[in-house]
Formats: structure tokens, C-alpha cells, sequence
């Protein structure tokens, strides 16, 4: 098992994205049941959530297919070695054309000085520039437009167009991560954009170091001859005190880097007339300017290169971290990495289904006006038996020929007595039940004693009926009524009948 | 390490005990069937903190033969400190029979150390048909703590509590449909007082249930904040041809921009009820299409969940005044703060007038004679107001729902004025949050800070606040 990194990088944050997606969807419980046991393994980072979201990341993607991350950086890296082997290319080449000489004109110093100080100040100042950020540069018109501009011709721009090179596998990669960066484009352009100046000083430092690996070569190699010429009213003495200037990081501890006033006196250089050097110059020191030029070199070209590479480099970690940070969804991950798992649901799937069976037959709204008949109260169904019989009565015309108890507190032995009773007179059996209470397995087994005590072919009524707030008996809620239908339904007795008293089609 | 405590859910059929359960383990999948009977067998629902058990509740099926059951329990009476015993060898005498199936299922989980909680209809007379069950828990031996669930609408509660009151040291109503989240949590709190050794691990698991309260809130509350940040960053594009006409293509375009912005509230709201543990809420009802047909773009959103203009005004002013006094401030105060009021007008008919559209669509020339159409980012101020608006009515209906409750997610009139007018206070922050995304800073963060004032507002939701004037 590899460990995590400490710093996220590109891939990182490729990786990160595609798992949010992935998360996304993914069930709560799911995610909390994968990412809190992690949690709960990184809690020594619970403070550092860097270092924890990296540790989780890790964690996850082991767990998930391989992922795509590891492809970015390689394409990153490769984008800065190109860049780097560009400039030192690039270096060398401008190098070896600016210090050419082959014996006829020596190499002017102040084209050196022009190229490889004056201009690395210059695009100094313009990386400068470059920087500020858009809530500085808003308030300056035309900034906005130069930053575009430079950014345009940033060499920076190589791990973009490089990516139309790679092979197909790769080019999918960097174009995901391009292509969320599009659709996300301010939460990665701060990203992208030290990416791409990480990726231009690494081509600049290259291009300095190539160029002063260059000089050294042609000063070890060859027998270079310096001189200075310009068209410019300068004289020896207004040269020394420049040379003094740039040289005076150095001059207290090389001060042979530092040119002396008789090599500058001696050195100058006409091409008018013979096009000769002086007379009195000796060939070794015409060679007396290559410790001051590669030093400036160094001093101003490699150097300040070295510090804006670290800079670029420190601000892309910076960013990634950032960035990485404050990446939508990533709230969540914390949350479920570090707060308690808690859990209330069951455990076991729902097993359960209505186990009544709903076949059979069942007749429903028989005609019982005008029956006479012998009813049986489940249950206290009617408590005041005057009252109920009035209305049984008026909503059905039943006359009441015998009456009986059961359920209740009555005994189980009551019960029976009450059934022998009821099934010894003649007459239609009614059994009335609380609409409100469900038929239960203990109403169902009296039903099937007392159809056994009753024999076949007797019809037996039940009449559910509701009560009013006041205790009166009233029609059954249809709702009631449909669930005693449901229940009797599946005893399959076809004399049976469930009748809703009081409906208008009594 | 004694056993942690476990809680049997009985009483009469279809007196809500699967309901009860339902919404006490915030558990949508129980099964709550108008048949009785739909419960056969006893189901457990843990209670857990990091996998370790803090109690459990336990779903049984309902009492079917109690009077039987009760008749052979007299028969084998000994002595009231036996009584138990014979509990006991009621169960070992039908066990594995067929003739009282739901009573062994009940009564044994009770008899291996649960607590009782009896649940019965209030909105139903009492009868004499329960005694034979009161009988028998009381026989159990076991703390026992009653709860009337009004059902209907009726109202039988002092006779319940009368008759309740005989057989059981703590009587509560609870209506598990409507209770909220508080009422949840003093339920629990009272199991604890059935026993002292049950107190502590009770109020550990409310202390739980309320820290995940508020991580859900907040878990949604970002889930919001990304929807918002998401449409005020959302673009559409489209590329034409340069016979095209560019004019005739924008509708579709906005229509296109139109829809995003909706599939992405859609988003959002499945993000939100997935987080309170609604899997399966019917969103096609009418109800909840009374919410889809106030239709993002309908005037009516936008009156009921946006700014007022004098709002807009305000916001546009105050933002104009600012970056007018950055120039005032810039001439080292010459202009004599013209550029503020300058800046403050400007930007306050600038609002105005972006508030009546949706969205602005620029038209880019690209090579080759051809065009580009671009819809976005959406300029109106008021727009992520309406979406947070109708986030915060939908965040309030879904938490506030109880996993009982069975049917749509109805949002009414009256559900409207649930809401409480969001305070000045947090109106602007969230203002200055939709702010930093517009500006595009630093979009994570900014959508982090939107998601903690969401999060702040959803809070106030769920405590009360002022009624809203519709």
C-alpha cells in the first residue's frame, strides 16, 4: 500500500473531481459507511484537513477503479521537462550566436549586456506585471488586455498545445481536466494559471542556464576576444561606472569579475579604419571581460530566474492546496470523515407483506330490511342495547329477536354459551362489530365456531357500524368498511354477508 | 458492559405501531399497511453511534388472541411475583405452535429485557377489548410507558389517559405523522425515565441524533449553496453558421439556459430529501406539483420568493455607491463624492433593469463568418433569491416531514407561510455571499460561505420565526 502525498498535485485534484462525481451518485448511507471507518483511521489529521482529505483520497482510490491522476502529472512533467530542454535549447543557441566569433570581429560586449541582462530585466518587469492580480489590475485600463497578451505568449502555454502531441490515452486525460476546467473555469483558472507560469520560468531558468553553460563552453573551448563598441557617446570612465554598478553585487568577494578601467580603456573597438584593436591590447586581454560577463549572466539572468521559478512553483502549490481545499463537495467528505456515523434504520430489509389472503367470495350489502333477527354484540359493540335496536330499526327495519354478548371482557366460554344460544333460535344471525377496531384473529376464529355451530347455508350478517361523539351508533366510515370487506373477503364463506348499516342503499 | 436498552413496540392492530417506529428511526421503509396483520414478524432497528448500540427499537406484529392468551396466563397463575414465569411459559408452551403466532413474536422480545411501549388510536374510543392486552404487559413485569397516537380526527384522549393511566407509570401523546424533530427527542428522553440505567445511554443518543441534526441541515444547506453557486456561474452557448440568423436562435438559447437552471434546482432538492432519508417521496403528486407549477420563471416564484424592488433598489445602490466611492476615494476625495451617488444611481437602475430578465445573451464573432451565442452567467440580482426561496420552503416541508407520513410532499398555501420572513441581517449576508460568486473570486470558498448562511437560515427555519406576508 503506497502512502498518501502531503501536497495534492494536478492528478490529485483530477482524482478528486472524478471521485465527487462519483460520490454524487452514490446513497448518504453508502458514503457514510465508506468514508467515516477512514475518518475514523486519519483521526490524528482531523486538524490538518489537508493532510486528511489526501489520506481519504488515497484511501478511496484504492478501493475504486485506477485512477486518472497519475497520467496528468506525467503529462505535467513531461510539459516541464519540454520546456526546460526548449530552453536550454533556446539558451544555447541564443548564446552561441551572440558570443560568435570566428577570429574577424570580436564579441561586443554591449550586445551581450543587452541580451542577456537588459532584456531578462525587462521581461522581469513584464513577469511583474503579469502578476497583479485582476482586482489590481481592473483599475488600470489596458492591464487587463496585457496580461491576456502576455499570457498568450507565455511559454507557459506549452502544456496546452502540447497535449495535441501525446498519445490518445493522454490526451483523454488532459482534456477531462482541461475540459472540467472549462466548465469550471474560476475554481480552476487560479490553478491553470501558476501552472502555466510554473511551466514558463521553468523555460526561462533553462534558457539562462543554457545560455551561461553555452558561454562557459565557447570561453573553455575556444578563444573568444571581447571588445566594446557603440555608436552611443560613452567614453571608457561612463562604461567603468556602469560596469561598476552591475558588478557591485560581486566586487566585494570576486573582484577579478569586476572590469578594470584599463580593459575598458583598452578594449574599445572602431570598425571604421583598419577594424584592428588597439595595438597595445595583448590577445589574453582581449579574453579579460568573461569573468564580468558570465557573472552578470549568472547574477542577472539565472539567478533572478532561480527566485521566480521558486516563487511560481511555491504559488502553484499554493494554489493546488487552495484549490484542492475549497473544492465543492469536499465539506461533505469531512463531515462524514469526522463526525459520529449514527444510524437508526433497520437493519434487516422489510419482510412483511398484507398476509391476508384477498380471494374468495363475500356478499356485501345484503338485503336485510325487514329480517327478523338474532344479534350478537362483539365487543361492548352497543353498549346501550335500547338505543341500538331503535336504530338498528330505523336504518334497516331489523327486528330484534334475540340478543347476546360476546367478545370484550367476556370470557372465551361466554362466548360460546352466547353462540349456542344465538344459533339455537331461528331467525337471521347478526354480528355486530366496532367499525373502528380491525378484525382481528380472535373475531375470526369466533366467526368460524359459530359458522360450524350454525352449520351450512344459515346466513350470518356482519354489521360493522361507527359511533358518534356522544357514544349513538352511526354508519361505518367507508374506509372502516372497506378493511372488514378485505379481511372477510378471504374466509371464502359465501354465507357470509358484510352489510354497512345506515348507507343510502339500505 | 450491560445491555444496551431495547424498546418493544405492541398494542392493537393498526394503531400506528409501525408508524410509531417509523418515525422514531427516521426508517421510510416500514411497512405501514391498512390490513391487520401487516407486521407477523418482530423487526429491529439499532440505534448506533459509530456501530456501537446505544438502544433498539422493535417493531412487533399486533396482539391477535390477547383474551386467549390472557385466559391461559389466569389459568397458570401462581403468585404475583411469578407472574413473569408464566409470561415465560406461555412462550415456551407456544413457541414454535401455530395457535398464538403475533403473541410469542411480541412478548418475547419483552421478556428478554425490553421495555413496552403501548401504542394505542386517541382518536377511538377506549373498549373493553384492550383490557385483556393491558393485562398481559402488566404481567410481563417489564417498565412500560404509553403512547396515544390520534390518529383521526376525533378526540378520545382523557378516557385513553383514564384507563392508560391504571396500568402504566408514563402516558404521552405523540402523533407520529406530525410530531417534529423536538417532539422526537422528548419522547426519547422519556424511555429513559422507564429505568435509571436507560437514562445515560438515552441521552447519549439524543446528544447524537441532535449533533446529526444539524450536520444533515448544514450537509443540505451546502447541497443548496452548490445549486445556487452552480446557476450563477452557468453558461450556454451555441455556434451558428454564417447563414444563420443569430436573432432567431437566442430563444432556444434561453429556453436551453432555462431548463439547466431547473434540472439543477431539481438536483438539488433530491440532494436535500436524500439527505433527511426520503428515498421514496412521490414527487408527482399534486402537491408537489403545486410546487413545480410555481414554475421558476412563473411570476408567481418570483414575487412570493424574490426581492421587492425597493430590496433590489437597495442592493443595486449600495453596490454602485461602492465602486463609486473606490474612485472618490481613488481622486483623494475631489470629486466631492460624486462618484458615489454617481455609482449608487447607476447601479441601483442597473439592478432594476437586469431584474427583468432572466438571462442576457451576447453574440460573439468567431473565424470562418461564423457566430457564437452565449447565455450567461446570469446578471439578475434576484434570481438567486427566488431559488433560495423556494430551497428554503422545500428544506423546511422535507425536514419537518415525518418518515410516517405516507403521500405526496404537499405544499399548500398555508405551507407558504410556514416560512418566516428571512431577517435584514441574514438577507444581506446571503446577498454578500451571491456576491462573491458573481465575482468569481474564489468559487469553493464563496460557495462555502453561501452554504453556513444557508445553513444559519435554515436553522431559523426550523426554530420559528416571524410569518411571512404573502
Amino acid at each position: 500500500m503506497s502512502t498518501p502525498r502531503t501536497q495534492p498535485t494536478l492528478g490529485d485534484l483530477l482524482d478528486l473531481a472524478q471521485q465527487l462525481d462519483l460520490d454524487a451518485a452514490a446513497s448518504g448511507s453508502t458514503l457514510r459507511h465508506r468514508d467515516r471507518p477512514i475518518g475514523q483511521d486519519l483521526a490524528h489529521h482531523e486538524r490538518r484537513p489537508l493532510q486528511q482529505l489526501l489520506g481519504w483520497l488515497h484511501r478511496v482510490r484504492e478501493l475504486g477503479k485506477s485512477p486518472r491522476g497519475d497520467r496528468v502529472n506525467t503529462v505535467h512533467r513531461l510539459g516541464l521537462l519540454v520546456a526546460a530542454l526548449a530552453g536550454l535549447a533556446a539558451g544555447w543557441g541564443t548564446a552561441a550566436v551572440v558570443f560568435f566569433y570566428d577570429g574577424t570581429h570580436p564579441v561586443n560586449v554591449i550586445h551581450v549586456l543587452a541580451v542577456f541582462v537588459l532584456l531578462p530585466l525587462v521581461l522581469l518587469v513584464f513577469f511583474g506585471f503579469s502578476l497583479l492580480p485582476r482586482r489590481v489590475t481592473r483599475f488600470v485600463p489596458g492591464m487587463g488586455a496585457v496580461q491576456d497578451a502576455m499570457g498568450l505568449l507565455s511559454p507557459g502555454r506549452l502544456q496546452h498545445l502540447m497535449a495535441r502531441y501525446l498519445p490518445q490515452g493522454y490526451r483523454d486525460t488532459l482534456a477531462s481536466l482541461l475540459g472540467k476546467g472549462q466548465a469550471h473555469q474560476k475554481l480552476y483558472g487560479r490553478v491553470d494559471r501558476w501552472v502555466a507560469t510554473h511551466t514558463s520560468q521553468t523555460f526561462a531558468l533553462a534558457f539562462n542556464v543554457g545560455a551561461l553553460v553555452s558561454c562557459l563552453y565557447l570561453i573553455t573551448f575556444s578563444d573568444l576576444a571581447f571588445s566594446w563598441s557603440t555608436t552611443l557617446q560613452f567614453d571608457a570612465t561612463r562604461l567603468k561606472q556602469w560596469t561598476d554598478v552591475l558588478s557591485a553585487p560581486w566586487s566585494f568577494f570576486f573582484a577579478d569579475a569586476r572590469p578594470s578601467h584599463e580593459l575598458i580603456a583598452s578594449t574599445r573597438y572602431f570598425r571604421l579604419g583598419d577594424g584592428s584593436f588597439p595595438a597595445a591590447q595583448s590577445p589574453s586581454g582581449l579574453g579579460g571581460w568573461w569573468p564580468f560577463l558570465v557573472m552578470c549572466m549568472a547574477v542577472y539572468g539565472v539567478l533572478p530566474r532561480l527566485l521566480t521559478l521558486w516563487l511560481a512553483q511555491a504559488r502553484m502549490r499554493v494554489a493546488l492546496r487552495q484549490t484542492f481545499l475549497h473544492f465543492p463537495g469536499l465539506d461533505d467528505v469531512r463531515m462524514r470523515l469526522n463526525s459520529e456515523l449514527v444510524e437508526t434504520r433497520a437493519e434487516e430489509p422489510e419482510r412483511d407483506g398484507e398476509r391476508l389472503a384477498t380471494g374468495g367470495s363475500l356478499t356485501e350489502q345484503a338485503n336485510v330490511a325487514g329480517l327478523p333477527g338474532i344479534v350478537i354484540a362483539w365487543s361492548a359493540a352497543a353498549p346501550d342495547r335500547g338505543l341500538f335496536q331503535t336504530w338498528l330499526a330505523g336504518a334497516a327495519g331489523i327486528a330484534v329477536d334475540g340478543w347476546h354478548e360476546a367478545g370484550g371482557t367476556r370470557s372465551l366460554n361466554n362466548d360460546r354459551a352466547a353462540m349456542d344460544a344465538a344459533v339455537a333460535q331461528d331467525g337471521n344471525l347478526f354480528v355486530v362489530v366496532k367499525a373502528w377496531e380491525p378484525p382481528m384473529a380472535e373475531f375470526l376464529d369466533f366467526l368460524s365456531e359459530l359458522r360450524a355451530a350454525a352449520g351450512d347455508r344459515r346466513a350470518i350478517h356482519v354489521l360493522p357500524v361507527g359511533t358518534t361523539r356522544d357514544g349513538s351508533p352511526s354508519v361505518a366510515e367507508s374506509r372502516h368498511h372497506d378493511l372488514w370487506y378485505r379481511v372477510l373477503t378471504g374466509l371464502g364463506d359465501p354465507w357470509l354477508s358484510l352489510t354497512r348499516l345506515g348507507s343510502d342503499d339500505v | 458492559m450491560s445491555q444496551p436498552p431495547s424498546f418493544a413496540v405492541v398494542g392493537h392492530p393498526n394503531k400506528g405501531k409501525s408508524s410509531i417506529v417509523s418515525t422514531l428511526a427516521h426508517d421510510d421503509s416500514v411497512l405501514i399497511g391498512e390490513l391487520p396483520g401487516t407486521t407477523t414478524r418482530c423487526r429491529h432497528f439499532p440505534m448506533k453511534v459509530d456501530g456501537a448500540t446505544l438502544y433498539t427499537l422493535v417493531d412487533t406484529p399486533g396482539f391477535q388472541r390477547a383474551r386467549a392468551t390472557w385466559e391461559w396466563l389466569q389459568q397458570h397463575e401462581t403468585t404475583a411475583d411469578q407472574r413473569p414465569d408464566a409470561v415465560l411459559a406461555f412462550l415456551a408452551a407456544h413457541q414454535d405452535g401455530q395457535r398464538f403466532p403475533d403473541e410469542c413474536e411480541l412478548l418475547a422480545p419483552i421478556m428478554d429485557g425490553a421495555g413496552v411501549l403501548y401504542v394505542i388510536d386517541g382518536s377511538v374510543p377506549y373498549g373493553p377489548e384492550y383490557d385483556a392486552e393491558l393485562e398481559i404487559l402488566r404481567w410481563t413485569g417489564q417498565p412500560r410507558l404509553a403512547l396515544i397516537n390520534p390518529i383521526g380526527e376525533a378526540d378520545h384522549i382523557d378516557t385513553w389517559r383514564t384507563a392508560l393511566g391504571q396500568y402504566f407509570s408514563v402516558v404521552r401523546v405523540f402523533n407520529a405523522v406530525t410530531a417534529d424533530f423536538q417532539k422526537r427527542v422528548e419522547l426519547l428522553r422519556a424511555f429513559g425515565q422507564l429505568k435509571d440505567e436507560w437514562r445515560q445511554p438515552l441521552q447519549v443518543a439524543v446528544d447524537n441524533l441532535i449533533s446529526d441534526r444539524t450536520r444533515r441541515r448544514e450537509a443540505a444547506a451546502r447541497a443548496v449553496a452548490s445549486a445556487i453557486a452552480e446557476m450563477l456561474t452557468m453558461k450556454a452557448d451555441r455556434t451558428v453558421g454564417p447563414e444563420d440568423d443569430p436573432e432567431a436562435i437566442k430563444p432556444g438559447l434561453v429556453a436551453e439556459y432555462q431548463r439547466r437552471l431547473e434540472e439543477v434546482e431539481r438536483r438539488a432538492r433530491q440532494a436535500v430529501e436524500s439527505i433527511y432519508d426520503h428515498h421514496d417521496l412521490d414527487r408527482r403528486e399534486p402537491a408537489l406539483e403545486a410546487l413545480d407549477a410555481q414554475d421558476l420563471f412563473s411570476a408567481e416564484s418570483w414575487r412570493v420568493f424574490g426581492l421587492t424592488r425597493v430590496q433590489l433598489f437597495g442592493f443595486g445602490a449600495v453596490g454602485g455607491a461602492a465602486a463609486g466611492g473606490a474612485i472618490d476615494l481613488a481622486v483623494g476625495g475631489a470629486s466631492f463624492l460624486a462618484g458615489t451617488l454617481i455609482g449608487g444611481g447607476i447601479g441601483a437602475a442597473a439592478t432594476l433593469f437586469a431584474a427583468n430578465k432572466l438571462v442576457d445573451v451576447k453574440i460573439l464573432s468567431i473565424p470562418m463568418g461564423r457566430k457564437q451565442l452565449v447565455a450567461g452567467p446570469s446578471r439578475n440580482r434576484n434570481l438567486p433569491h427566488v431559488v433560495l426561496g423556494r430551497a428554503r420552503l422545500h428544506h423546511a416541508l422535507v425536514a419537518g416531514r415525518s418518515h410516517a407520513e405516507q403521500g405526496s410532499l404537499a405544499v399548500e398555501g398555508q405551507s407558504l407561510d410556514m416560512l418566516g420572513t428571512m431577517p435584514d441581517g441574514a438577507r444581506r449576508a446571503v446577498e454578500k455571499a451571491f456576491g462573491r460568486l458573481r465575482g468569481g473570486r474564489d468559487i469553493g470558498e464563496a460557495t462555502g460561505r453561501l452554504g453556513k448562511e444557508i445553513a444559519g437560515v435554515f436553522g431559523a427555519d426550523e426554530g420559528g420565526g416571524d410569518r411571512r406576508e404573502i
